[in-house]
């Protein structure tokens, strides 16, 4: 009876769930479930094969032995399960999916619940697959425990994660009667190339918040790793980019943002070049706080090249999109490539050439492909 | 018969609608109502999908707030304009819909023939015109064994030679399965159309009979 209502959730939730994630996926991939695998050893002659395997699973058995371990291991586990009921519970409010709420509420409880779990579990198969590995090198290394608290953590999660989402949908109705929306912008202007802002602030805030922690981080790590180059203009540039390679999500929400509303958007009679200047303007005061950052660090010349540097390349970033669509794949490669080719050009201090050739790119782009 | 009791709606603190106590005995009913007046409102709550203050209960028995899903087996609903996601394929949908409302195999097929929509219901939703997705929403309303079934603004639209055909289905489900319904309409419902059809005014934050 469920087969049904699992297939449409698989397709509407969890593709889209892999859809919008792979970037991020692939950056935890990257740093993360690769050294857990195993752990390269530097100097393999003098060591023995038996060192060399308890060194190379040296991150999995400190996940399944230590404290320690097992907290980040565990802890990873939530954090993941946490941005998959985020994301779904974002989903379910969608317009599109409003059916669901008056057609697969009308399924008893447990085969919802049922349906719901085979959807989690595939959402969090990066991590199964994580904990299975953990669960053989564990058993091969005598942690017997391992296969009773891995699975039923696993199980938790999933299940947890299961009731959520059916209690969500089932409780539309008992929700409080409240009024929804911007209760505190109403009565505030909202010219077009602002609307982004207050999708920004009703819809994606995590989002919003984790663009600007990694900032704030690339800002710190930058700082303390070149202490020396503080008003450096090549220093300040590559703080530049990586926050504009860090709004990349942002601009991927706003491409999506207008293609949702693009039969409104459109239809106003606007040309290229005003929708270029409200693209200014949008990303102008969403990164103003980075901005302010360079102008403060740098001083007036330095740091307001490198601020027209951070807003050219972000402009070239959401101007990209226009060209891929809504691709992620296809956009973030595009990103990481960029991101290389604009690093070796910083290093050489070309940043207002850069930031001139950036800003011409996106109008380019603009002018071929909106 | 649909109850319900110390209803009210409000948006950004504004009153939409407030109901006392209303019951609808078991027929066919068209709801009326300027733009604006809570029409569409008073459907989704009765639909349950809409959160509000106060309760409706089906049949005495089940409260759309307490007994959720049995009421929503036993009530059916069409919006006014049908969203699905795009690469889900009409076929899909109805066997999502069939199976969650308890329906017979092939309950759909009669459906799809008198409305002729059988060669593209395989096709994904996102390549549908709005009148062929506004049929597969009212295909997907008749779906299962309804007590009720409430279809916001049903005609719009629907081409010109699917009106008829609509009518003929609300009175063939009411005759055979004693089903009753809740349409909204600005168009007008003749008696030959629709026969014995009750009409109730959405007017001023509250519901009466015509």
């Amino acid at each position: 009876m469920t087969t049904s209502l699992t297939r449409v959730l698989l397709k509407v939730v969890a593709r889209g769930f892999y859809q919008e994630h792979t970037g991020w996926l692939s950056v935890l991939f990257l740093l993360v479930f690769i050294n857990f695998f195993w752990t390269r050893v530097p100097n393999q002659a003098h060591v023995t094969s038996q060192q060399l395997l308890e060194h190379g699973f040296g991150l999995v058995l400190l996940a399944v032995s230590e404290p320690l371990g097992v907290a980040l291991l565990l802890g990873l586990g939530l954090g993941y399960s946490l941005k998959s009921w985020h994301y779904v519970a974002g989903r379910l409010r969608r317009p599109d999916l409003q059916f669901l709420v008056y057609s697969s509420t009308a399924l008893p409880w447990p085969q919802q619940l049922q349906a719901w779990s085979l959807v989690q579990g595939v959402i969090l198969l990066p991590l199964i697959s994580l904990c299975l590995y953990a669960m053989v090198i564990g058993l091969r290394f005598h942690h017997w425990l391992v296969l009773l608290w891995l699975p039923a953590y696993l199980l938790l999660l999933t299940v947890a994660g299961a009731g959520y989402y059916t209690r969500l949908l089932n409780a539309t109705v008992g929700k409080p009667d409240r009024a929804a929306g911007l209760a505190w912008g109403r009565s505030w202007p909202k010219p077009v190339f602002s609307l982004f802002l207050y999708e920004i602030s009703a819809h994606q805030r995590l989002t919003y918040l984790l663009t600007k922690l990694a900032s704030v981080g690339s800002f710190i790590l930058l700082l303390l790793a070149f202490p020396e180059s503080r008003t450096d203009g090549r220093l300040l540039g590559l703080m530049a980019l990586c926050c504009a390679v860090g709004h990349c999500l942002l601009a991927f929400q706003a491409s999506a943002f207008e293609e949702a509303y693009a039969p409104l958007l459109r239809n106003l009679p606007y040309g290229r070049a005003q929708v270029a200047r409200q693209q200014v303007r949008l990303y102008g005061l969403l990164l103003l706080p980075e901005g302010v950052g360079l102008g403060l660090l740098g001083g007036l010349r330095t740091g307001l090249l490198a601020a027209g540097y951070l807003l050219s390349v972000t402009l070239l970033l959401r101007a990209l999109l226009y060209w891929t669509g809504q691709h992620m794949t296809t956009y973030l490669r595009l990103v990481c490539g960029l991101f290389l080719c604009l690093l070796l050009a910083n290093l050489f201090g070309l940043t207002g050439l850069l930031a001139l050739g950036s800003v011409g790119a996106a109008a380019v782009l603009l002018y071929a492909y909106y | 018969m649909l109850h319900l009791t110390n209803f009210s709606k409000s948006y950004y603190g504004r009153a939409v609608l407030r109901i006392e106590s209303f019951t609808f005995s078991a027929g066919a009913y068209w709801v009326q109502g300027a733009n604006g007046s809570g029409k569409s409102t008073l459907l989704k709550a009765i639909a349950g999908v809409l959160p509000f203050t106060g309760d409706i209960l089906l049949a005495g028995q089940w409260s759309v707030k307490h007994q959720a899903g049995a009421y929503r087996r036993r009530v059916n609903f069409a919006e006014a304009e049908p969203v699905f996601p795009a690469f889900l394929t009409g076929r899909e949908l109805l066997h999502l819909f069939r199976t969650a409302k308890d329906g017979p195999p092939h309950q759909e097929d009669f459906y799809l023939e008198s409305l002729g929509m059988s060669a593209y219901v395989h096709e994904p939703v996102g390549t549908y015109s709005s009148g062929m997705l506004k049929k597969l929403s009212l295909v997907l309303a008749f779906l299962g064994q309804p007590t009720w079934i409430v279809l916001d603004e049903p005609l719009t639209t629907l081409d010109a030679s699917a009106i008829p055909i609509l009518c003929a289905w609300l009175v063939r489900q009411q005759a055979q399965q004693g089903t009753s319904f809740l349409l909204s309409s600005h168009q007008a419902l003749t008696d030959e159309l629709l026969p014995g059809l009750q009409s109730v005014l959405v007017d001023q934050a509250t519901l009466r009979y015509c």
